[in-house]
């Protein structure tokens, strides 16, 4: 939707002292005053379900730590990150088990052939194929494509393993420096012969899962205890050191300047696509696993409280906690963009929505620039006046009846202040003027800031067991005044490259003739 | 000069323009809203094409050129012209597929087997290798060529004969 | 900026019982298999084929200026079949498309010139970029962006996506208007 509207040119003030559109900010209702948060100042929580994006094939944590968040049966192209199709083709084989070993050469016509469906990958949009880099064709799909593995990867387990060894001798050295004694070492290791360690009378069972894990790092580490044996020497007991490599082949000569085929070399994305590896030649790229992901709940940073909760059904788009900025604060959009004048008040019309579940009364406030503008980097280089400075109410949205554009008895003592309204709508107009800088140079953009001032009624938000006990009487509702600073920026000054005057709509004349009736 | 549609081809009747010299060979089905413009020169299309709608295949003089010299356009057998492309080549050969939005100039030569992907546009001065696959980052040589799409005609022949309109045939087949 | 307005000549523009303004300069082959379910708004120069197979496109959608909407074709041993294609409430298909998928989701928005290849579904509340080649048979996962040749994943849209996608396309209904 920030795609449909060029929500860019409208920002509010996040918590962080960012500029985000009103669609990309969440609320807190637990923060007191009430905050607004952006993406980059919410805390982001991953859910404990993962699933394939393509086949919707859904694991728990574990099972996919275990593959590694690869999912085992869709691949991306290696040359354009594209998705990877199962194409099948049918090959002879011979029926004869004994007969396949023979070559092709050698079979004679008359050996019973049996069509076989062979599969091989092929991308769509490039058309590279399996076959291309020369992978054999697979009898049966579900397992049929292996991950590559590494040729370091046991050297790697091994180096692991040995320093998870050392790792736990060399706690268990620090353990006994902080305790000297070895009745007060005792207290906490268990295993060893003391019989009064607090961990040993585990009364409650609250102790286990603690216990289980000082054990295994207890029965590591009390293997090579010995002193005298020091920690580089056991680790070298453990693996044989890396081999130094002496000589190697020498670059040939024409290495410079010989031309080289560019579609045989792959490029640098399609190497950092895959890290293992990093191939330099087409004839060795290899299908790329997709990884699995998951939804994400968001936290405020303040006071931990969650802001975002997803739907656990994979499927589904909707959230059971949706605490989004748009459904509070009145969204202003702008509705027209005259031809600018330099250092003349230019009329605009500005429309505000207001997505809340209440009645909102707003006003609009001419803020001190240069405080607000320090706040942020926004150069505000226009004045935005609004002649009337009293409040107006926005209603809340009604579903349950198609309202016409009709301005109110209200209204009309703004004096054109409020020039539509339909439902939960407003338009206002106002004056904008841009100024020249100090330095009397045109300027490029036309920025303005100012306060959106909303009261609204909004339920007492007490900790949850409070509320609980007073269920069943009226919520309290509190009346909470905000000011948001709303940064607008209305595009460049000179109107060129294919950017239009936005004139009056036709809409707004319809309403304001209504009034005069 | 009106256009000259072979027994057994299927031109849409809606929306179709076929202006100038066209010859359609037999089997080759038109959707609606293409235009085919023979301005510079006679249009030959061969047999087994299947052209999708919004296609623009257009035979015009480009700037300098002498108006009096006529260039023949010449395009071949079981070729696929998808939704939206537009094509200026004067030769195209067989088994070629030409994806959605794809433009091809004058200069260039399509040869056999090759495919155009999708939003592509090919200006240059060439004659394509076959079985050539071009994409907007790339263009690689392919081992095979692309499957035939002769399935999908027969099976969309058969369809739009209950729904469309079609345009009469007004020549025999060519032998 | 906001939702614009729209006005046309109410000669050129067919409303029906149940809402839907379709252009009359529309291509609608196989008009009995396609169906519209309200408020929908087909602007000048679209291509609907019908004809291959049926076509239910939701409420409120609004499908801009020479879309070429075509039921997508699937290849089997035994031949060739179109497949039906179902299109969900409240999706903006922008000028100039070519849609060849076989579902598109709720509340999409599918940007200017971009060409979605067959087979593909996308899912509820993501947007394609405009320009942008969408392979065939690609899933657009639900709150994505996705863009460029081939389109591929960018960033997220953000959580509102369905209430903002339902406000635009009931005020763009709203103001547009017979002159």
């Amino acid at each position: 939707m920030a795609t449909l509207i060029d929500s860019n040119k409208v920002k509010y003030l996040c918590s962080c002292k960012r500029l985000k559109p009103l669609s990309y900010l969440y609320y807190c209702k637990y923060c007191k005053p009430l905050t607004l948060k952006c993406k980059d100042c919410v805390i982001h929580e991953i859910d404990q379900k993962f699933f394939c994006t393509n086949c919707l094939d859904n694991k728990v944590q574990k099972e996919v730590m275990a593959v590694k968040y690869k999912c085992s049966s869709c691949f991306n192209c290696p040359n354009c990150k594209n998705l990877l199709l199962t194409r099948a083709s049918s090959v002879k084989v011979p029926k004869d088990s004994a007969a396949s070993n023979q070559s092709l050469e050698q079979q004679s016509p008359q050996t019973p052939q049996q069509p076989q469906k062979v599969y091989y990958l092929i991308c769509v949009f490039c058309r590279w194929t399996t076959r291309e880099v020369g992978i054999p064709d697979v009898t049966s799909v579900p397992d049929g494509w292996k991950l590559l593995e590494n040729p370091f990867s046991k050297r790697v387990q091994e180096l692991t393993e040995a320093y998870k060894v050392i790792a736990a001798r060399e706690k268990l050295e620090k353990d006994r420096k902080k305790f000297p004694t070895l009745k007060r070492r005792s207290l906490y290791i268990s295993g060893s012969s003391a019989s009064s360690s607090i961990l040993h009378s585990d009364k409650y069972g609250i102790l286990a899962p603690a216990q289980k894990r000082l054990a295994v790092t207890a029965s590591i580490g009390n293997q090579n205890l010995d002193p005298q044996i020091t920690i580089e020497q056991q680790f070298k007991s453990l693996i044989k050191p890396a081999e130094t490599v002496d000589s190697f082949d020498e670059l040939p000569e024409d290495f410079f300047t010989k031309q080289s085929n560019i579609n045989s070399i792959t490029s640098i994305t399609q190497r950092h696509a895959n890290p293992d590896f990093q191939p330099s030649k087409t004839s060795e790229l290899y299908p790329l696993n997709k990884f699995y992901q998951s939804k994400e709940s968001k936290r405020c940073s303040g006071c931990e409280h969650n802001v975002l909760k997803p739907e656990s059904n994979i499927i589904s788009i909707k959230f059971k906690l949706h605490q989004m900025a748009v459904f509070l604060v009145p969204e202003v959009r702008i509705v027209t963009i005259p031809e600018w004048k330099i250092n003349e008040p230019n009329e605009v019309m500005l429309s505000v929505t207001n997505r809340y579940e209440g009645d909102v009364n707003i006003s609009f406030v001419n803020l001190a620039d240069d405080k607000v503008s320090n706040l942020s980097n926004f150069e505000a280089n226009a004045r935005i006046e609004f002649e009337y400075q009293d409040s107006v109410i926005i209603d809340r949205q009604d579903n349950s009846k198609v309202v016409p554009a009709q301005l109110k008895q209200t209204d009309e003592q703004t004096k054109g202040f409020v020039c539509f309204r339909r439902d939960n709508k407003i338009a206002v107009k106002c004056l904008v003027t841009p100024m020249t800088k100090p330095t009397n140079k045109e300027p490029d953009y036309v920025k303005c800031i100012f306060g959106l001032k909303c009261s609204i009624n909004m339920p007492e938000s007490s900790s949850p067991q409070i509320q609980s006990s007073s269920s069943g009487s009226k919520e309290n509702f509190t009346n909470s005044v905000i000011t948001h600073h709303v940064f607008v920026d209305f595009g460049p000054l000179k109107l060129e490259n294919g950017l239009k005057v936005v004139p009056k709509p036709r809409y707004i004349d319809d309403c304001l003739k209504t009034l005069v009736k | 000069m009106s256009a000259q549609i072979a027994q057994g081809a299927l031109v849409c009747e809606d929306r179709v323009e076929l202006v100038g010299d066209v010859t359609i060979g037999t089997r080759t089905l038109i959707h609606p809203s293409v235009k085919i413009i023979a301005e510079a020169g006679p249009v030959i299309i061969g047999e087994n094409n299947l052209i999708e709608e919004q296609t623009v295949i257009v035979n015009k003089f480009k700037e300098g050129d002498d108006r009096n010299n006529i260039k023949v356009m010449i395009i071949g057998d079981n070729n696929v012209f998808e939704v939206g492309t537009y094509s200026e080549a004067l030769k195209i050969g067989d088994n070629n597929i030409f994806e959605c939005k794809s433009k091809v100039g004058r200069e260039v030569t399509v040869s056999n087997g090759c495919i155009i992907g999708a939003m592509c546009e090919l200006n240059t001065n060439e004659i394509l290798q076959d079985n050539t696959i071009i994409t907007v980052k790339q263009r690689r040589i392919a081992n095979e060529k692309p499957q035939s799409q002769l399935s999908q005609l027969d099976f969309l022949s058969k369809l739009l004969t209950n729904f469309q309109k079609f345009k009469k045939p007004n020549t025999t087949v060519r032998t | 900026m906001d939702v614009p307005e729209l006005l046309y000549k109410k000669p050129e523009f067919i409303e029906t019982a149940s809402g839907n303004k379709v252009s009359k300069n529309s291509v609608m082959c196989g008009s009995q298999n396609i169906i519209l379910q309200g408020r929908t708004v087909v602007l000048q120069d679209c291509i609907v084929r019908g004809d291959l197979a049926g076509v239910k496109i939701g409420r409120h959608c609004i499908i801009g200026e020479r879309v070429v909407i075509r039921p997508p074709f699937k290849r089997f041993q035994a031949g060739v079949a179109f497949f039906p294609m179902h299109i969900g409430d409240y999706v903006v298909i922008e000028d100039d498309c070519v849609i060849n998928a076989s579902t598109i989701g709720s509340y999409v928005h599918i940007g200017k010139g971009s060409v979605i290849g067959r087979r593909s579904t996308l899912k509820d509340c993501c947007a394609i970029a405009p320009n942008s080649v969408v392979p065939p048979e690609t899933i657009v996962p639900p709150y994505a962006y996705y863009s460029g040749q081939p389109a591929l994943y960018v960033n997220d849209l953000p959580e509102c996506t369905r209430e903002l996608m339902v406000d635009y396309a009931e005020t763009f209904y709203q103001n547009f208007k017979a002159v």
